[in-house]
């Protein structure tokens, strides 16, 4: 394994070196952008203002927000012409670094009664921002969400590709499906870091919307610098870089629900940087749903009735905070922080709304310190360091000791057996240290070279204190990942490229009990490693103007975790041989994009995906309530999947649309059964060919919105704005076994939601109504658990931008 | 670029218009009138198993499978049949019990379904119109006291519930794991192994042991030591019993590591209990060892007149060691336990079993039924229970057979 890695990078390294020396022999021009915002007085975007490099036709308009960016401009001094008709003509000075991306900050604008002799500047600090055009990657700009009541997960939730998948409302279980794939297969990263061990408390589905500038979301390659072993696509929440605001909001809704979110900066003008976001969530959760009420005493099942939920409550309450210095010689960015975040969930029902609960409850708590550094033009021009680390505490404790029987009434008669679901009584323990290092160098104006590492080491400890016999109490688990990543770019005005190669290392290790109930009866520390390359390209060609294609290819692999390889150390047998989970991805897609004289934007664009994934780590075949079943390579998936969408904005109003095909079907002709009851060796696999059941294929999302300025008050904007998504039904089993009329489907779901935002004062207030799943529609999810009807909820939110 | 917006506005409006109506999920029907009924477990490359209550008409030709026919039922599902009703125990979260009768049409269909309080160990027929169910609960610290449900067979609901029966004396050496639960001439019969429920090792293996309820009073009347056996049935496979046309019980015993034992100290022997006895036969014993030199067999069926089918397990204790809960090394043989003799059948090739399940095999009319998987695929056996002799029959497109009845 480890020649053929060696053999791999002796290779890449080859053809580094000679494509490097080939090209650096012509190229010296040398180019960057820049990037910023146009504002007003109070701080609001100025939507269509020009921004023109004084002397030439190179320029940008900016968008709605007044956020601008110009590519390749030659690298040195330039003037910054800043225009718009009511406005005071604005120029300023900045120098252009190749290779990177200059921010301006805010650029206020005066109104042209008003006079005002120097431009102010805010925030002048160069921020390198990694260039995605080649990545199959949606960016959901999180400035639109800013008045939006709804969670941060479900907002992506709108990508095209994208899926939540949820339990029921606030707090509950929820996963991401990006093309069919879920749970460990996508992976979470904020600023860069693996959120893995950050706890459930501190999740897409309890981070408040203010805290995030964008979130992008990568639906194959990943970049270099997001060193992970994900094998279906990541979400990277990038934190709001303003430089000095305070953003406050309440909400209140139906189900008792209430949100408080208070995210700020101070930067000092000696670099001095305070950055926060505290959240506080609450929900009862007590929404209706239709179900079959139980007789307790018969168990006979009753007809349907719309009940309320009765023991759903959800609260959480974190923080984010950073502390330290930005814009030094020595440092770009010095932080330390922590993350800290507790929740509590009541847990109503289990995998199907059949099991309804009235005591089981988890609580989750983290605490996550950080630091942060990253310096570009360190040592030498062009080469930029980032680094980061973080140790995480984190415990769940989960409680169901009840020897109770609810029914959906929130009834309940005495049992013979304690646990409504499983007895227990159990803490979990997490820690984990993280190291993550980028460095970047910029070798001439086309080509760059990235290398990344990233290490994490993880122990586990688990105890059951309503069974304190229980052999896995407090046996510890390990598991240490180490991820190389070296990524080559090139970039020219036509085309740009990245290849990168990936080395996934892994060693975990835990106790296990030998000849038990003999003298000779002990724990032994067991332990295994494992590792696999990795590797991929991705091309950008702009072949006129407007017009993007992009294409990825990527051999992506997850490797296995503790739990999967080790078992639970007792009865889960292990299963050492386990190997990563692979997927080979390719994508291509076309974009066209255009901005229009008067500032209207059209963007179209399309994209295929084409996926063979095999070895999917999942508990063998277990037919009876084997205890003894272990994690295996099973299953094998073809993925076919198209995406489209359309959007088009003016000053008034947008409107878009996107529509997802994604075709996931059983690709083994063959199932290997072992460690199981039913036989063992390969056996015929009866869905061959068939679509994956469980998992939505055909969904489409809509929006409309159109937008007032000056109703009412001078400096305010009126917004409506109406979304729908569609989600067509789908089987809950393999679609071409069973007779029609006895298959379990997931109806066809079409939830309709409408929003009306006020802001005024140029934005330093706003309130915003919501009101979703407006035609009280039926929605469900996995196993038909059923999601909140018809809702609404009231935001008010206090915005300060300081100059 | 009017004409372009008009169609976006149309392609978001789009959801609006597509939709349909809801299935009726009412009673359901299934166009088959033939006298089998199996229900196929399907295990997708997704790991979850689905079941698939087919009917047929032919054992013995063909492929039975689900493509398009068959009612689906989802979760894990044990089955048996009481009177004229299949009862499909199981589901997802709860423990679920639906019944399935053929109606006079000949069809399928589900008659009705009731939840238990929370698990369901083991069921048996009292009469035509009662069944009875007990619930043990899953450790010591979960609970001590036995749940009895009584289920009117006929409307499918629980008429009464008993919690007041303690677990103890069946606990006294370690957590009893349910292995046989039968009825016969007023007493109820429960036989168990004693089993680590954390570690699942078996450390009693030297005595058999069941416990005799009266009914419907559900008195624990005696609790049968036998030191002539190692323990009775094996772990979930409800192996323990056999009833004859007089009532009399014959129980196994094979604590077979192959089907979930981790010791084993005793050989394979038959007892019995004759009708209305609370306590074991002494003058009866077949060592089924002795005769056929250290065999044990690890699924059982009666077929009448103290004949019974079985799969034994081939390997020794020392080879069984290193399969444990595989259920492997299976051949079928002809028992005949009133004469206490036992013949091989021929034309069975070596196989793995069901263990860990009920044993889904069927007898018809002079023969057995039931599924072994090969290497061209699973196929149905027809035992000639007279001549000790075996063909294959039927493909069956499944992963394997979850439940097999004559209905």
């Amino acid at each position: 394994m480890f020649n053929l890695l060696k053999h791999h990078i002796k290779c890449v390294a080859l053809i580094l070196i000679l494509t490097i020396t080939s090209l650096r022999v012509g190229a010296q021009m040398r180019v960057g952008n820049i990037e910023g915002r146009v504002v007003g007085a109070e701080g609001e975007g100025i939507y269509a203002a020009m921004v023109i490099i004084a002397g030439t036709t190179q320029g940008a308009a900016t968008d709605v927000d007044g956020h601008f960016i110009i590519r390749n401009i030659a690298a040195g001094h330039i003037t910054l012409e800043v225009k718009l008709l009511g406005y005071t003509n604005r120029t300023l000075s900045v120098d252009v670094v190749a290779g990177h991306s200059i921010s301006t900050g805010d650029i206020v604008m005066q109104p042209i009664d008003k006079e005002l002799n120097e431009v102010q500047v805010v925030g002048k600090s160069a921020v390198r921002r990694q260039q995605e055009m080649a990545f199959a990657v949606s960016v959901v700009d999180m400035s639109m969400a800013y008045n939006s009541t709804i969670s941060m997960g479900n907002i992506v939730g709108k990508e095209s590709s994208v899926r939540v998948r949820e339990d029921g409302g606030m707090g509950s279980n929820y996963s991401f499906s990006i093309n069919g794939f879920s749970g460990n297969q996508v992976k979470f990263f904020l600023d860069g870091i693996p959120m893995d061990n950050f706890g459930s408390s501190f999740s897409l589905s309890t981070l408040p919307s203010n805290m995030a500038e964008r979130i992008d979301v990568y639906k194959g390659v990943l970049p270099v610098e997001l060193g992970s072993d994900a094998l279906g696509g990541a979400i990277n929440i990038v934190s709001r870089r303003n430089a000095n605001y305070l953003d406050a909001s309440y909400s209140f809704g139906s189900f008792n629900t209430h949100k408080i979110n208070i995210s700020g900066a101070y930067t000092s003008e000696n670099g001095f940087s305070l950055r926060t976001t505290l959240y506080a969530n609450y929900s009862d959760n007590d929404y209706k749903v239709n179900v079959q009420i139980v007789d307790l005493a018969t168990g006979a099942k009753g007809g349907y009735r719309k009940v309320r939920r009765f023991a759903d409550a959800f609260r959480s309450l974190g923080t984010w905070t950073e502390l330290g210095v930005v814009g030094k010689p020595w440092a770009d960015r010095l932080l330390v922080g922590i993350i800290a975040s507790a929740s509590e969930n009541k847990i109503q029902t289990g995998a199907t709304m059949d099991a309804v609960y009235g005591g089981i409850v988890s609580v989750n708590h983290s605490i996550v310190p950080t630091l942060r550094y990253s310096k570009d033009d360190i040592f030498i021009d062009g080469l930029s360091l980032s680094l980061f680390g973080t140790y995480g505490a984190v415990g769940t404790e989960y409680t169901d000791t009840l020897a109770r029987r609810y029914n959906w009434l929130g009834e309940w008669t005495e049992t013979t057996t304690r646990g409504e679901f499983s007895l227990s009584d159990s803490k979990i323990g997490n820690r984990e240290w993280q190291a993550v290092a980028t460095l970047s160098y910029i070798m001439t104006e086309h080509q760059s070279l990235t290398a990344n590492n990233s290490f994490s080491t993880n122990v586990r400890k688990s105890r059951n204190d309503a069974v304190p016999d229980e052999p896995t109490n407090d046996v510890e688990q390990n598991l240490t990942k180490n991820v190389s990543a070296l990524g080559y770019k090139v970039n020219f005005d036509k085309w740009n490229l990245l290849a990168f190669l990936k080395n996934y290392h892994l060693a975990n290790s835990t106790y296990k009990q030998f000849d038990i109930f003999t003298d000779n009866e002990r724990w032994e520390k067991v332990s295994s490693t494992k590792n696999k390359v990795g590797y991929g390209a991705a091309l950008t060609f702009f072949p006129i103007a407007d017009v993007q294609i992009k294409s990825s290819y990527e051999q992506a692999c997850r490797m296995p975790e503790v739990n999967e390889m080790f078992g639970d150390g007792l009865i889960q047998k292990s299963n050492t041989d386990l190997k990563p989970e692979t997927s080979r991805n390719f994508n291509i897609g076309a974009g066209y994009s255009r901005v229009f004289r008067n500032g209207q934007r059209l963007s179209v664009d399309a994209n295929f995906i084409y996926r063979n994934s095999e070895d999917f780590i999942r508990k063998g075949v277990s037919v009876s309530s084997n205890p003894t079943t272990s994690y295996d390579n099973l299953g094998k998936v073809k993925t076919r999947g198209v995406e489209g969408g359309v959007k088009y904005e003016s000053q008034f109003f947008h409107v878009g649309g996107d529509v997802t095909f994604q075709d996931i079907v059983d690709d083994a002709r063959t199932v290997k059964v072992t460690g199981s009851y039913v036989g063992s060796g390969e056996t015929e696999n009866v869905t061959y060919g068939q679509r994956l059941p469980n998992i939505p294929y055909l969904f489409a999302n809509g929006e409309f919105g159109v937008r007032f300025s000056n109703v009412g008050l001078q400096h305010s904007v009126l917004t409506l704005d109406y979304n729908c998504s569609y989600v067509h039904e789908y089987f809950l089993s393999f679609p071409g076994l069973g007779s029609v009329s006895s298959k379990k489907i997931i109806p066809e779901q079409t939830n309709h939601s409408l929003a009306v935002g006020y802001t005024f004062s140029d934005g330093r207030y706003s309130i915003a109504g919501e009101c979703n799943n407006l035609t009280d529609a039926e929605l469900y999810d996995n196993y038909k658990l059923q999601k909140p009807g018809r809702s609404f909820s009231v935001k008010l939110r206090y915005f300060i931008n300081k100059k | 670029m009017k004409k372009n917006l008009f169609w976006l506005a149309g392609l978001c409006a789009m959801p609006f218009f597509i939709t349909s109506c809801d299935d009726d999920n009412g009673t359901t029907t299934y166009s088959n009138s033939s006298s089998y009924v199996l229900s196929l477990g399907v295990t997708g490359t997704d790991g979850v198993t689905v079941y698939y209550v087919v009917s047929t008409d032919s054992l013995t030709s063909g492929t039975i499978s689900a493509n398009g026919n068959g009612i689906e039922q989802t979760g894990y599902h044990d089955y048996q049949k009481g009177g004229n009703t299949i009862f499909c125990i199981g589901g997802m979260g709860v423990t679920e019990c639906t019944g399935i009768v053929r109606a006079d049409d000949g069809n399928l269909e589900e008659n009705g379904s009731f939840v238990f309080t929370n698990s369901l160990s083991g069921l048996t027929q009292i009469d035509d119109n009662t069944m009875l169910g007990v619930e043990i609960p899953a450790n010591a610290e979960a609970g001590d006291k036995f749940t009895f449900y009584t289920i009117d067979a006929n409307t499918l609901e629980i008429t009464d519930k008993n919690t007041s029966v303690s677990v103890s004396p069946l606990s006294d050496l370690d957590w009893p794991s349910l292995t046989g639960f039968e009825y016969s001439n007023g007493y109820v019969y429960l036989s168990y192994c004693p089993m680590n429920s954390s570690t699942f090792d078996t450390n009693y293996t030297d005595n058999g042991y069941v416990a005799v309820f009266s009914y419907p009073e559900l008195k624990l009347v005696n609790h049968i030591v036998d030191s002539r056996t190692g323990n009775i049935g094996s772990w979930n496979a409800y192996n323990g019993f056999m009833k004859d046309e007089q009532g009399d019980l014959y129980l196994l015993s094979n604590s077979n590591i192959v089907n979930g034992y981790s010791q084993t100290t005793k050989g394979a022997s038959f007892t019995r209990i004759k009708s209305g006895a609370t306590d074991v036969d002494e003058d009866y014993f077949f060592d089924f060892s002795e005769v056929t030199n250290g065999m044990s067999p690890s699924h059982v069926i009666y077929c009448g007149n103290g004949i019974a089918y079985a799969e034994v397990c081939t390997l020794n204790a020392e080879q069984q060691a290193e399969h444990r809960w595989s259920d492997t090394g299976l051949k079928g043989m002809i028992v005949d336990l009133y004469n206490k003799t036992a013949v091989e059948v021929e034309g069975i090739p070596i196989h793995d079993g069901d263990g860990g399940r009920r044993f889904a095999a069927l007898y018809d009319n002079g023969y057995v039924y039931f599924r072994i998987g090969t290497s061209e695929g699973n196929y149905l056996y027809q035992v000639d229970v007279k001549n000790a002799t075996a063909i294959r029959g039927a493909k069956v497109s499944a992963t394997f057979v979850a439940g097999f009845f004559a209905l």
